[in-house]
C-alpha cells in the first residue's frame, strides 16, 4: 500500500519534470495525466490503507536541528489523503482540457503545469507531515505554490491583489502557528508530534495554545473574521486551482485543527467549544448572506467556501463540547459529521468550481448578469452544476443532506448535556443553520437559474459552446461521488473508523440518530420513493406539449434584458438584511430632451463588505500611519542623531553581554 | 398490512388536499356573504387540467418538462413521512423530520427553478420571492420542530405520533401551543397565503406563487398545483397530527374533523387580514420564530 502511495508521488513528481522537455500542447497532456494517474494511486492507497487501518511513521534525520523529515500515516491522514487526492483526479483530469486556453493566451504553461503539480504533492505532504518544524516547511510551500498560481497572470491587477492579500493574511495565520508550536515545543521540548501527542498541559496554557492554532489556522480555512482573503483570491486563480483551493486546501486546516483538538490538546473546556460554534455558526450566515449577494459567479462559490467552513466548525465546537462532558458515543458521530462534511464540501464544491470554470472558458465570463440560456448551449455542464449546487444545498439524495443533517442531530442531542447554556443556544444554532440552508438555496437558485435557464443576456452566453470530453470527465468524476456519498453515507462511516471510533450500527444506506435510535434516513429509500413516483406520474400523465412564446405582456419584440438580474434576484434579501449588508446603490439615468422620456438607466448595487471596511481597513491604515509617524522621527536625517544610535545601540549590548 | 396502513395515509392526504383548499375558499365565501363554488370544484379544476394539453415556451429547457413532476413527485413522498391515524407510515423506518424539511425543500427548488426557466420577467420575480420567503420562514420552523422533537426525546415524526397519542392528554404542553402556533404561522407562509401571498389575484406587484408558473398550463400546472395542494395539507396534518392525536379508526375521523377545523381557522385568518406587503413579511415571519423561542423556552421552564 504505501508502495502504491510513493510510486503514486514520484509519477506526479516525474511528469511534472518530463513535461518541461515537451512542446507546449504534448506538456499539458503529459502532465495532467500523469497527476491523474498519480493521483489515482494515492488515491487508491489511502483508501486500502483506511480500510486495513494502517498506521506507520517513516522518519529521515537531517543536518539541522530539531528539523526532522517525517512522514506518518494513519486513519485523519489518510482520510485527508484521500480527500486531497479524489479532487486532484478530476480537477487533473479536467486541466487538460481546461489550461489550453492559457497555450492560446502565450503564457508560460509549463511553469504553470509544474506548479499545479507540486502544489498537489505538497498538499500531501502537509496531511502526512508528523513533525512541526518540517510541518512548517511543506505548509509554506503549499501557501507559497498556492499564491504563485492565483497571481499566475499577475499583469492583471485584480490578480495581482489578490495575491497579495492572500499571501499577506496567509503569513499573519503562519506567525500564529508558529507562536503555537513553540509553545507546545517549550514543554515537549521536541518538534515531533508524538511528543506533542503525549504532553499534558494546564488548561490555561492549553487554552492559549488552542486560540493561536485557530487564529492561525483559521486564516487558512477561512473563517469569519479571517476570511477577507478568500473571496478575492479563489475566483481569480484558473479554475482548476480554485478546485483544489477551495475543495481541499482550506481543509488541512481542518486536518491541524483536528489533531490540534483532539490529539495535542484533548482536554479543551465546553466553554471553548460553543465558542468554536457559535464563530462557526457566524461564518456560516455571513459567509451565505454575501454569497447570496454576488454577481460573479466564482466569487459566489468563494463565500459559499466560507458558510461551508461554518458549518465544519459547528461539527468541531459540538465535538469539543462533547468531549469536554463526556459524552464518548456523541462525540465520536459528531466527528464523523466534521469528516463527512469536509469530503462532501470537497466534491461538490470541486465540482461546482470546475462546472464555473467551463462557463468561464467557453463564455470568457463569469459575470452572472452576462450569462443565461447556458442549459441549451453546454447540457452536460448544466446538469453537473445542477447535481453541485443540489449537493451544497443539502437536499437529499445527495452527500450534503447528509452530513449536514448529522450536524442537525448533533445539535439536537445537546438537549442531554447538563449545560443550560448548550440546551438553550443549540436550537438558535439550529435556527441559524436551517435559515443557512434556506438563504443556500437561493444562493443557487440564482448561480444556476440565472446562468443556465431562460435566454442568453449577452453576445459570451450567446456563443457559447459545451467543452471538451476531458472536462466533462473531471467533473462527471466529483458528481458521481455527491450521489455515491449521499446514498451510501456509511462508506464513510467506514473510513473515518479509525479516527473517530465510531462503530456505526446500520448497513451502508441508513443513517440512524443517537438521540433514541429510532429516527434515522436513508437517502435510497427517498430516491427510490421519488423515481417510483416520478416513473409513475410520468407514464400515467402523458407530457405532449404544444411549444409556443413565452407571454410578454403582448409586447411584440425579442428581450432578453427583460428577464430578472441576479442584482434583481437578491435584492429582497439585501433590502431585508440592510444593516448588515449596507447596499448602496447607484443609479446613472440618461434623459432626452424631455423630463420624462427616459433613454437609459443604468442601476448598479453593491454591498459593503463590513469586515474590510470597518475592521482590516481602520487597522490597516492606523499601521502604516504610526509607522509613518514613527519613521519620520528616527529617520530624521541628522547626522548627528545616527551617531547617537549607534553610540546607544554599542551600549545596549555591552549591558546585555555583561548581565549575561 | 403495515404497507396497507401506509398507503392508505399517504393516499388520504393527496385525496383530502384539494378538499382542505375547497374548505378554506369556502369558509371565505361564507364569511363574505357568498355561496361560492362547491367544495368539489377543485377536484373538477384538477380533472380537467389534467385532460388539457400543455403549452410550454420555446425558451423552456428539460427543466420545464420536468419540474411538474418533480414538484409532484416530492410532495407525494413527503405526504408518505406524515402519521394520520397510525404512526405505521411508508416511511416509518426513516421519517426523520430534518430530513422532512429538507425533502419539501427539494420541491421548492425545482419550483423556483422551473420560474426561471421560461425567460419571462414575471418567474424571476416569483422566484425571488419564493426562495426569500422560504429562507426567513426556515428558523421559526425549525426551532418549533426541535421543541417538538426534544419534548418527545426523538426526531422521528412516527415515534413522536407514538409518543403523543399514548398520553395524548398529559403530552400536550403549554410550549407545544407555542410551537404549533409558529407552524401555522410557517404553513401559511410556505402555502402561499394571505397575509403573505394571495392565491386569488395576478397582480405583479404582490404575487409570489402565481407569478412562478405563470407559463404552466394544462397537465403541467394541474401537476404543479396538485404538489402545492397537497403541501398545504401536509402542512396542515403535521400540526393536525400533533394536536391530541388518537390511533386506530377513531383517529381517522378526529383527524378529518381536526384538519377541517384549521381550514376553517385559515379561512378566518385570511378573511380578517390584509395582505402583507412584501416587505412586511419579515415582520410576520419575526412574530412566528418569536412564539418559537418562547415554546422552547417554556419547554425548558416546565421541565
Amino acid at each position: 500500500m504505501i508502495n502504491l502511495f510513493v510510486v503514486g508521488i514520484s509519477a506526479v513528481l516525474l511528469g511534472a519534470a518530463l513535461q518541461l522537455t515537451l512542446p507546449k500542447k504534448a506538456s499539458l497532456k503529459l502532465n495532467y495525466l500523469s497527476t491523474a494517474f498519480g493521483s489515482l494511486l494515492v488515491l487508491t492507497s489511502s483508501f486500502l490503507m483506511l480500510l486495513k487501518g494502517y498506521s506507520n511513521t517513516f522518519s529521515f534525520f537531517s543536518p539541522i536541528p530539531l528539523l526532522k523529515v517525517s512522514f506518518h500515516f494513519d486513519s485523519l491522514s489518510e482520510f485527508f489523503t484521500f480527500v486531497i487526492s479524489l479532487v486532484a483526479l478530476s480537477s487533473a483530469i479536467y486541466s487538460v482540457g481546461y489550461v489550453e486556453e492559457l497555450v492560446e493566451e502565450k503564457k508560460n504553461v509549463k511553469l504553470f503545469n509544474l506548479l499545479y503539480s507540486f502544489f498537489f504533492v505538497s498538499m500531501i505532504l502537509v496531511v502526512t507531515a508528523w513533525n512541526g518544524f518540517y510541518f512548517l516547511i511543506v505548509w509554506e510551500l503549499m501557501s507559497v505554490l498556492s499564491y504563485m498560481m492565483v497571481s499566475f497572470d499577475y499583469k492583471n491587477r485584480e490578480n495581482e491583489f489578490a495575491g497579495y492579500l492572500y499571501i499577506l493574511m496567509t503569513h499573519l495565520g503562519t506567525a500564529f502557528i508558529v507562536i503555537s508550536f513553540v509553545l507546545l515545543f517549550l514543554k515537549a521540548g521536541t518538534f515531533d508530534f508524538n511528543s506533542f501527542e503525549k504532553l499534558s498541559l494546564s488548561p490555561q496554557y492549553a487554552l492559549i495554545v488552542a486560540l493561536c492554532a485557530l487564529i492561525g489556522f483559521g486564516m487558512k480555512a477561512g473563517i469569519v473574521p479571517f476570511h477577507i482573503w478568500l473571496p478575492y483570491a479563489h475566483p481569480v486563480a484558473p479554475s482548476n486551482v480554485s478546485a483544489l483551493m477551495s475543495g481541499v486546501m482550506i481543509k488541512t486546516a481542518i486536518y491541524m485543527l483536528l489533531r490540534f483538538y483532539f490529539s495535542f490538546l484533548p482536554n479543551l473546556g465546553i466553554n471553548f467549544g460553543i465558542f468554536i460554534l457559535t464563530l462557526g455558526t457566524l461564518s456560516a450566515l455571513i459567509g451565505i448572506t454575501y454569497s447570496f449577494m454576488q454577481k460573479d459567479l466564482k466569487r459566489l462559490l468563494a463565500y459559499s467556501s466560507i458558510e461551508n467552513i461554518g458549518i465544519i466548525f459547528m461539527g468541531l465546537g459540538l465535538t469539543i463540547i462533547f468531549n469536554a462532558t463526556g459524552h464518548q458515543t456523541l462525540r465520536d458521530f459528531t466527528l464523523v459529521g466534521v469528516l463527512f462534511h469536509t469530503v462532501n464540501h470537497a466534491s461538490f464544491k470541486g465540482l461546482l468550481f470546475l462546472a464555473s470554470g467551463a462557463v468561464l472558458k467557453s463564455c470568457h465570463t463569469k459575470n452572472i448578469e452576462k450569462l443565461g440560456g447556458l442549459i441549451k448551449k453546454m447540457p452536460t455542464t448544466a446538469l453537473l452544476f445542477l447535481i453541485g449546487s443540489m449537493a451544497i444545498c443539502a437536499l437529499p439524495p445527495f452527500n450534503g443532506f447528509m452530513s449536514e443533517w448529522i450536524v442537525y442531530q448533533s445539535l439536537l442531542s445537546t438537549f442531554k448535556l447538563n449545560n443550560e447554556t448548550v440546551r438553550l443556544l443549540s436550537p438558535l444554532f439550529a435556527a441559524a443553520l436551517a435559515v443557512t440552508g434556506g438563504l443556500a438555496l437561493a444562493t443557487f437558485v440564482k448561480a444556476f437559474g440565472i446562468s443556465f435557464l431562460g435566454n442568453p443576456r449577452s453576445k459570451h452566453s450567446e456563443n457559447a459552446e459545451e467543452v471538451d470530453t476531458f472536462m466533462k470527465t473531471g467533473m462527471w468524476i466529483l458528481a458521481l461521488t455527491c450521489i455515491i456519498f449521499g446514498i451510501f453515507p456509511g462508506l464513510i462511516f467506514k473510513l473515518t473508523e479509525g479516527f473517530t471510533g465510531y462503530v456505526p450500527t446500520d448497513n451502508l444506506f441508513h443513517l440512524t440518530s443517537l438521540i433514541d435510535g429510532k429516527s434515522s434516513v436513508s437517502n435510497a429509500a427517498v430516491l427510490t420513493a421519488l423515481l417510483t413516483v416520478f416513473t409513475i406520474s410520468y407514464l400515467l400523465i402523458k407530457a405532449d406539449r404544444t411549444v409556443y412564446e413565452t407571454w410578454d405582456c403582448g409586447l411584440n419584440e425579442y428581450n432578453p434584458k427583460a428577464q430578472y438580474t441576479a442584482t434583481g434576484f437578491s435584492q429582497p434579501i439585501r433590502r431585508i438584511f440592510s444593516l448588515i449588508l449596507k447596499p448602496v446603490r447607484r443609479v446613472d439615468v440618461r434623459r432626452k430632451a424631455f423630463k420624462y422620456y427616459t433613454q437609459q438607466m443604468k442601476v448598479e448595487e453593491e454591498v459593503t463588505p463590513i469586515f474590510e471596511k470597518y475592521l482590516y481597513l481602520p487597522t490597516a491604515l492606523s499601521i502604516t500611519k504610526t509607522a509613518d509617524f514613527v519613521r519620520s522621527k528616527i529617520h530624521c536625517g541628522n547626522i548627528n542623531a545616527y551617531l547617537f544610535y549607534i553610540a546607544l545601540t554599542l551600549i545596549a549590548t555591552l549591558i546585555y553581554i555583561n548581565v549575561r | 398490512m403495515e404497507v396497507l396502513i401506509g398507503i392508505v395515509q399517504l393516499l388520504l392526504i393527496v385525496i383530502l388536499a384539494p378538499g382542505v383548499n375547497a374548505v378554506i375558499h369556502k369558509t371565505k365565501c361564507l364569511i363574505r356573504g357568498q355561496k361560492g363554488p362547491s367544495i368539489l370544484q377543485p377536484y373538477r379544476d384538477i380533472y380537467k387540467l389534467l385532460n388539457k394539453r400543455s403549452v410550454i415556451s420555446d425558451t423552456a429547457s428539460w427543466i420545464s418538462r420536468f419540474a411538474p413532476y418533480i414538484i409532484f413527485s416530492v410532495s407525494v413522498v413527503a405526504a408518505a413521512f406524515i402519521p394520520v391515524f397510525s404512526s405505521k407510515t411508508l416511511f416509518h423506518f426513516s421519517s426523520d423530520v430534518i430530513g422532512f424539511t429538507y425533502l419539501m425543500a427539494l420541491g421548492t427548488l425545482f419550483l423556483t427553478l422551473y420560474g426561471l426557466d421560461q425567460g419571462s420577467a414575471f418567474g424571476g420575480l416569483g422566484s425571488s420571492r419564493e426562495v426569500t420567503i422560504a429562507a426567513l420562514a426556515e428558523p421559526a420552523m425549525m426551532i418549533a420542530i426541535f421543541t417538538v422533537c426534544i419534548m418527545n426525546g426523538t426526531s422521528s415524526i412516527s415515534e413522536i405520533f407514538t409518543k403523543l397519542s399514548v398520553h395524548p392528554l398529559q403530552a400536550f404542553s403549554v410550549s407545544s401551543v407555542f410551537s404549533l402556533l409558529a407552524l401555522l404561522m410557517v404553513a401559511i407562509a410556505e402555502s402561499a397565503r394571505i397575509p403573505v401571498d394571495n392565491p386569488e389575484t395576478h397582480l405583479e406587484l404582490t404575487m409570489v406563487h402565481e407569478a412562478m408558473i405563470l407559463e404552466a398550463s394544462g397537465r403541467d400546472l394541474a401537476l404543479i398545483e396538485l404538489g402545492s395542494l397537497i403541501k398545504q395539507a401536509i402542512f396542515i396534518s403535521f400540526i393536525a397530527s400533533a394536536i391530541f392525536p388518537i390511533s386506530g379508526l377513531l383517529g381517522f375521523i378526529w383527524y378529518l374533523l381536526k384538519v377541517f377545523s384549521i381550514a376553517i381557522l385559515i379561512g378566518f385568518i385570511e378573511i380578517s387580514n390584509a395582505k402583507l406587503r412584501f416587505f412586511r413579511v419579515p415582520d410576520f415571519l419575526a412574530v412566528a420564530f418569536t412564539l418559537s423561542v418562547i415554546s422552547l423556552i417554556v419547554h425548558y421552564l416546565e421541565v
